[in-house]
């Protein structure tokens, strides 16, 4: 403690100030005085009496203001009667007396911390002021409506019970009577001796709610007999301040947190048996059916490829069909001979040459023609004749050549070319198979070149097949020549 | 019970805004204030001053 004279800072065992010599024994009893209202204001605190701590620690803070645990325990108890301002207040002011070591400083820090919570604070007093201020001038419904509000959002807030209360009290309704006493039940648990609120509970003895019996013993003034110790005058405790046991606040309830997790543990599990199963069989319908929808599709699609695979297949068919029988009338047919084209082309020439008397060339042309690619039936006759007025005389020319060969006369004269001469004589045969002369001196070249063998082949030819022949007599006598 | 005396009792609770007034309004006296006048009083040897305090409201 500091000397109240001088100001310098005494052990609280000194009975004068060592500094300036002042008598300390009268400073020394106003501090345990102080003390000793503290101590009881604690007590009270302890068992609920509010109103009786709230006269004890403003004692307390009569004989030392300085007395910053009273004050601090005096700004918790207004605290839970929902009288914020008056607590901050308290608070405020022992931070002023006390700056360092100071649990107002962790009391503050909690309702700073928190701006919604401090704001909701603020609206409930102002609420219980418009309220009041309604109530006071006659619009008590509009009161009620308020105080519902405060007491929903500070149940603990006892003024605002007690008139909410009182305003009940005044319809005279039962069942307002009703709800009056719960609210002052209510009210009673956060302050048990405060005097309005037993007499109001007094004015409404004769309301019984259920469960009264219980609730009257809960909400009776507890008199809690004071422990039997050792009264020691505060002049002789050697510290008192030791003697102060700090005040703790309630802790917080854990019960709503639990109920908030199992009623998120019932939802995730109503979520997981009802809706969750649900919805999987809602998803599986809709995949059956996408998946049925899905397979006739292709089904579909599988007959549609296999029908265009067979149109495909005929018109490809068709095609190539009509591409051979293209190439067979422009000439490219791969079986080879005349196209239908040129064959007309070569009997037009054929004709053209027949006409100008020039039988030779008419039958060479003829030669060329594919006769089967003539299909008009004039055409054919046209092509017959000519071919019949041709052959003979191409057929008699080429003999005429290869004898020349043969013999060394005519173009070849002085110089016999046997091989020129057969070429000649087929081709002679060619145009007339039966031309005998042809195969005589086919056969005469093959005996100049000692081919007696198809030399023969030739001379018994014309001795089996053609025996009035004029060749007859000297094809006998060749093959008497080869030693038949 | 008079309800209206009853509800004439019944006073505004302060609010944030007048945190602060009442705060600088709680300027009380305690016992040890008087004493300490009373023993600056007596040590200037001016013992007729009257301690003047303001009584708490």
């Amino acid at each position: 403690m500091n000397c109240p004279r001088c100001n310098a800072k005494i052990a609280f065992t000194k009975t004068q100030c060592f500094n300036c010599g002042q008598d300390l024994s009268g400073y020394r009893k106003i501090i345990s005085i102080s003390n000793s209202c503290y101590n009881k204001g604690l007590e009270q605190a302890k068992v609920r009496d509010l109103s009786g701590a709230i006269f004890s620690l403003r004692k307390s803070l009569e004989f030392n203001k300085r007395n910053t645990d009273a004050r601090n325990l005096l700004g918790l108890i207004y605290f839970e009667e929902g009288e914020i301002v008056s607590a901050l207040s308290e608070w405020v002011i022992s931070k002023h007396f006390q700056a360092e070591n100071n649990d107002a400083d962790k009391y503050i820090s909690m309702i700073q911390s928190n701006p919604n919570r401090l704001e909701m604070y603020n609206q409930t007093i102002k609420k219980y002021n418009a309220a009041l201020f309604s109530a006071q001038h006659g619009d008590g419904d509009m009161a009620v409506i308020q105080l519902k509000k405060v007491v929903n959002l500070n149940p603990k807030f006892v003024r605002a019970n007690q008139l909410l209360a009182l305003l009940y009290m005044m319809t005279g309704k039962k069942d307002n009577k009703v709800r009056a006493k719960k609210l002052l039940i209510n009210a009673s648990k956060v302050d048990v001796t405060n005097t309005t609120t037993i007499r109001y509970l007094n004015e409404l003895s004769d309301i019984h709610i259920k469960g009264e019996t219980t609730e009257k013993a809960a909400s009776a003034p507890v008199r809690v007999e004071p422990e039997a110790r050792k009264v020691v005058p505060p002049a002789e405790i050697p510290d008192a301040y030791k003697t102060i046991t700090p005040y703790k606040e309630e802790k917080p309830s854990v019960l709503p947190f639990i109920n908030v997790i199992v009623g998120v543990a019932i939802g995730m599990a109503l979520m997981g048996f009802l809706i969750v199963p649900h919805m999987q069989a809602k998803k599986s319908a809709q995949d059956n059916k996408d998946f049925k929808n899905y397979s006739e599709q292709m089904a579909e699609n599988d007959s549609d490829v296999s029908m265009l695979e067979n149109e495909n297949k005929n018109l490809t068919k068709e095609l190539e069909d009509l591409k051979k029988q293209y190439e067979e009338l422009e000439g490219n047919s791969s079986e080879g001979g005349v196209s239908f084209q040129e064959s007309y082309d070569l009997l037009i020439e054929a004709m053209q040459y027949y006409l100008d008397n020039d039988k030779v060339n008419a039958a060479k042309k003829l030669a060329k023609v594919n006769e089967e690619a003539l299909t008009a039936e004039k055409t054919k006759k046209l092509y017959t004749q000519i071919k019949e007025d041709t052959y003979e005389e191409a057929s008699n020319n080429y003999f005429i050549k290869g004898r020349d060969a043969y013999n060394g006369e005519g173009d070849y004269i002085g110089k016999k070319d046997y091989d020129k001469a057969i070429t000649f004589l087929e081709r002679s045969l060619e145009y007339n198979p039966d031309n005998t002369d042809a195969m005589y001196f086919l056969g005469r070249c093959y005996q100049q070149k000692s081919d007696s063998e198809k030399a023969k082949e030739y001379y018994n030819t014309i001795l089996n097949d053609y025996p009035t022949s004029p060749r007859v007599s000297e094809a006998q006598k060749r093959l008497r020549e080869l030693g038949e | 019970m008079d309800f209206e005396a009853e509800l004439a009792k019944f006073q505004p609770s302060l609010d944030i805004e007048q945190a602060e007034d009442a705060i600088y309004g709680n300027n009380t006296t305690d016992v040890t204030d008087l004493l300490q006048s009373i023993l600056s009083g007596a040590n200037a040897g001016n013992e007729n001053n009257a301690v003047e305090w303001v009584e708490e409201s």
